[in-house]
């Protein structure tokens, strides 16, 4: 994948969106998606996290205006 | 042999001391705090 | 509990107090174990478990230095109870009062970024602050050019490049902090939209009459937006929660998203200020470029390839452990019945000759031989969570543990117990969801723990024979391997078991920070082993020592008139039946016997439930008193017979009697610990007895199981 996006939306439990949000996951944030294996690869500000699947299917990005789970 | 018995009499009474005065601590430790972990290291 | 108006200076006597705070990944341990050596003294914070590492240094001109250690944090906000205790400490609101001087953030210089999220937060706290940019080395290899003195101005504090690893950047960094504490503290630098300013400015007042001082009421206001649960630090302010949602509301009425402010206020300001204090060469400039650690990870990460190399490893660990350590442990065995017997040589015949030579030289060196063992399994631990795999493994094992209702979070304290319970239990700190954390921890102490590793080892080198299996395998190492297997298969069955019926509820989803592959920092990683070793051996010297003592004088009185015309061994073995460990020995026969097991295994048993290790000391001891002086102890095990003539202890017991102890929690730190953790007082007694029953019925049954089935199937 490879390609920058803009977060649009996080529908995840509160801990986890207080998580992200320090870790720089927040609405309107710039993210890159790295990569895809059983679960979601994003880069965040230089930080290489794994998200699970499922929280990874609360995430709404948004590449140069599609919307993309 | 007097003295042997003695001595040995003495370092057992002091080895019992010892495992009974951890075990008071570790109890009293459950409610404080304090470093009573000899067992870990991190 | 009033906090402080701002931090004190430090008094003629003091020592300067610095608090190390960082993310997790920055080389904050490195970088602690680099500034106080071996002088570190690990306890816990009062009050709760979290684990306290204080430690301290001295300034050539002889002023002293404290220094504690922090949890690693993402930011003051806290998810984890971990997270907790340091802004407790930061905001002088933990029970001790420790109250820093100066308070050192360690950045990663790699990632500033996220990592300056913290750092902008813990500036706002009236204390003054000091940044090590740590990982220095690494960020200039990446092409990240960073202009220090530009992020000095704009941030307002002393910034010190440092590379922990190497101990470069250390003396700057020392002079730095005696510096700082001598300046005003830094203050917020950027600034909100007014109409934010407005909504949070009753809500800050609220906090300030509270008694927090101007600065920090202001970062907790904007912090605590984003923050649902009530903090504990914070209980004694009234109305908080009322006026917090008064100012969120107000905050929407002016068209912002309150739980958002805090991350786009100060990841503004940080991006602002990147731009022109860093600059990245554009070859490695791409986030989303594949770097070295990307492609090892297509390997690591693999849907196949990754869990079988983590297979592998696995299998590395173990059986180097078992075989590596082999030559050093014959070194310490020689060296320690040299000594042993010199000194026995100096006392005359009697008492006290015999609790020297067969209490403390037979029972405190039988434990003393697995001192390489226990390094080795500490080292390969430590080279796998620098080095950065321990996350990859955690999330290869996060499929696995989603299936028992774990995290892959649970694996990391899972993998601790491997070296030791105690620490693995404390480690599920970092697990938020009570429910998960609980099960974990009432399944870390199956994973088998260094001190079981004496018994082990004993029973396989006396009943297993070396036959060679694989390259660089053999039976004992499988041996070995399948019982450490045993232990962390049932870990997840039980835990599966526990999540669906004691411990119900969702899995919560995972967030893994993979940090880059790096080389260990060797230095550091030398002296975390060595602690470990030095906390071994004063746990040898100490209460191994004094069982070892009391368990001679046990087998030792009351004295029995032997009959002179017996052999050696028969009299010392009348001698042994006739005393006090004897006698008990016999009475609890019955209850070991379907294992098949004899009474001095059976009393070697009871007594390692002070300390695994002591099975193997008071086997040492027994049969010291009751064998002759040169015989190794697994010989005497094989040549053991009952009354009847047959062997005493086949393979076949053996075996049964390591599952025993696979299952066992027979060590009373782990009882202690799981005590405070699972929330003290009444709840922590009741869960720490559930699991000592659990395991022990676990224990004598898969015991009791593999003897019958054994001799069932037609082994012996």
């Amino acid at each position: 994948m490879g390609s920058e996006a803009t977060v649009v939306a996080i529908e995840c439990g509160e801990l986890e969106a207080c998580r992200l949000r320090a870790l720089g996951l927040y609405e309107g944030a710039q993210v890159s998606v790295v990569g895809k294996r059983h679960c979601l690869l994003v880069d965040v500000n230089g930080t290489r996290l794994a998200l699970g699947a499922d929280l990874a299917e609360g995430i709404t990005v948004r590449p140069q205006g599609r919307s993309v789970s | 042999m007097r003295a042997d018995t003695v001595i040995v009499a003495g370092i057992v009474v002091a080895a019992i001391a010892y495992l009974l005065r951890r075990a008071l601590r570790q109890a009293r430790a459950r409610k404080a705090a304090g470093p009573d972990c000899d067992h870990c290291a991190h | 509990m009033t906090a402080t108006a701002g931090a004190e200076r430090p008094t003629a006597t003091e020592p300067l107090r610095v608090a190390i705070i960082g993310n997790p990944n920055t080389g904050k341990t490195t970088l602690f174990n680099a500034l106080t050596g071996l002088r570190q003294r690990v306890g816990n914070f009062a009050g709760v478990t979290v684990e306290r590492v204080e430690g301290e240094f001295r300034m050539p001109d002889g002023r002293r230095v404290a220094v504690l250690d922090l949890p690693g944090s993402y930011s003051l906000s806290a998810g984890s109870p971990d997270e907790r205790i340091a802004l407790e400490v930061l905001l002088d609101r933990d029970r001790q009062h420790w109250r820093p001087h100066v308070v050192l953030v360690v950045v990663d210089a790699c990632h500033l970024e996220r990592n300056l999220f913290l750092a902008s937060q813990v500036c706002e706290l009236g204390v003054p602050v000091v940044i090590a940019l740590n990982q220095f080395d690494m960020a200039q290899e990446q092409g990240i050019e960073i202009d220090v003195p530009a992020l000095i101005s704009a941030i307002g504090v002393p910034i010190i490049p440092t590379v922990a690893s190497r101990g470069e950047g250390l003396q700057p960094l020392k002079r730095a902090l005696f510096t700082a504490a001598e300046l005003p503290p830094p203050a917020r630098r950027f600034v909100l939209p007014p109409e934010i300013e407005a909504s949070l400015a009753p809500l800050v007042q609220h906090l300030e009459h509270g008694g927090l001082p101007t600065g920090t009421a202001r970062m907790e206001a904007l912090r605590l937006l984003g923050v649902r649960r009530g903090e504990q630090h914070l209980a004694d302010i009234p109305d908080l929660a009322r006026q917090l949602d008064s100012a969120r509301d107000a905050i929407r009425a002016v068209g912002h998203t309150p739980e958002r402010e805090e991350s786009e206020a100060r990841y503004g300001w940080i991006g602002e200020l990147l731009k022109t204090a860093v600059r990245r060469r554009s070859a490695s400039a791409g986030a989303s470029t594949e770097t070295a650690s990307d492609r090892l990870d297509g390997i690591a990460l693999h849907r196949v390839g990754g869990p079988v190399i983590f297979l592998v490893i696995m299998a590395l660990v173990f059986q180097s452990v078992f075989s590596w350590a082999a030559p050093l442990q014959d070194g310490i065995d020689v060296v320690i019945h040299a000594i042993g017997s010199r000194v026995a040589g100096f006392l005359p015949d009697g008492d006290l000759r015999s609790l020297v030579a067969d209490g403390v030289f037979a029972g405190v060196g039988s434990v003393l031989v697995f001192l390489p063992q226990i390094a080795i399994l500490f080292a390969f631990i430590g080279l796998l969570e620098q080095s950065g795999y321990m996350a990859r493994a955690a999330f290869l094992m996060d499929r696995v543990m989603r299936r028992v209702g774990l995290h892959g979070k649970s694996f990391i304290p899972m993998l601790s117990g491997y070296a030791c319970a105690v620490p693995g239990i404390m480690a599920t700190r970092t697990i938020d969801d009570q429910q998960e954390r609980l099960a974990t921890i009432m399944v870390v102490p199956l994973m088998s723990c260094s001190a079981r590793l004496p018994v082990y080892t004993l029973l396989i080198a006396a009943f297993v024979p070396a036959t060679p299996l694989l390259p660089g395998l053999d039976l004992q190492g499988a041996t070995m391997l399948a019982m450490y297997l045993l232990g962390t298969v049932t870990a997840l069955l039980v835990a599966a078991l526990f999540r669906k019926t004691l411990l119900r509820g969702p899995v919560r989803p995972m967030i893994l920070e993979l940090p880059p592959y790096r080389w260990p920092a060797v230095q550091s990683l030398a002296i975390s082993v060595w602690q470990r070793c030095l906390l071994f051996l004063r746990r040898a010297g100490t209460i191994i020592l004094a069982l070892s003592i009391v368990l001679w004088a046990l087998a030792t009185y009351p004295r029995a008139d032997v009959d002179p015309a017996l052999g050696e061994e028969a009299r010392q073995e009348q001698q042994l039946a006739h005393s006090t460990l004897g006698r008990f020995g016999r009475a609890i026969e019955p209850a070991v016997a379907p294992l098949g097991y004899d009474w001095k295994i059976g009393v070697s048993i009871v007594a390692s439930f002070a300390a695994r290790e002591v099975f193997v000391s008071t086997m040492g001891t027994i049969y010291g008193v009751g064998g002759v002086d040169d015989a190794a102890l697994q010989d005497r095990l094989r040549s053991e017979t009952t009354a009847d003539g047959r062997v005493a202890y086949t393979p076949l017991i053996a075996v049964g009697l390591m599952v025993f102890y696979v299952f066992a929690l027979m060590c009373m730190s782990t009882i202690a610990v799981t005590i405070r953790e699972a929330g003290g007082g009444r709840l922590g007694w009741k869960w720490a007895g559930i699991q000592f029953a659990y395991m022990l019925v676990l224990a004598y049954g898969a015991a009791w199981l593999t003897v019958v089935g054994g001799r069932a199937l037609g082994f012996s």
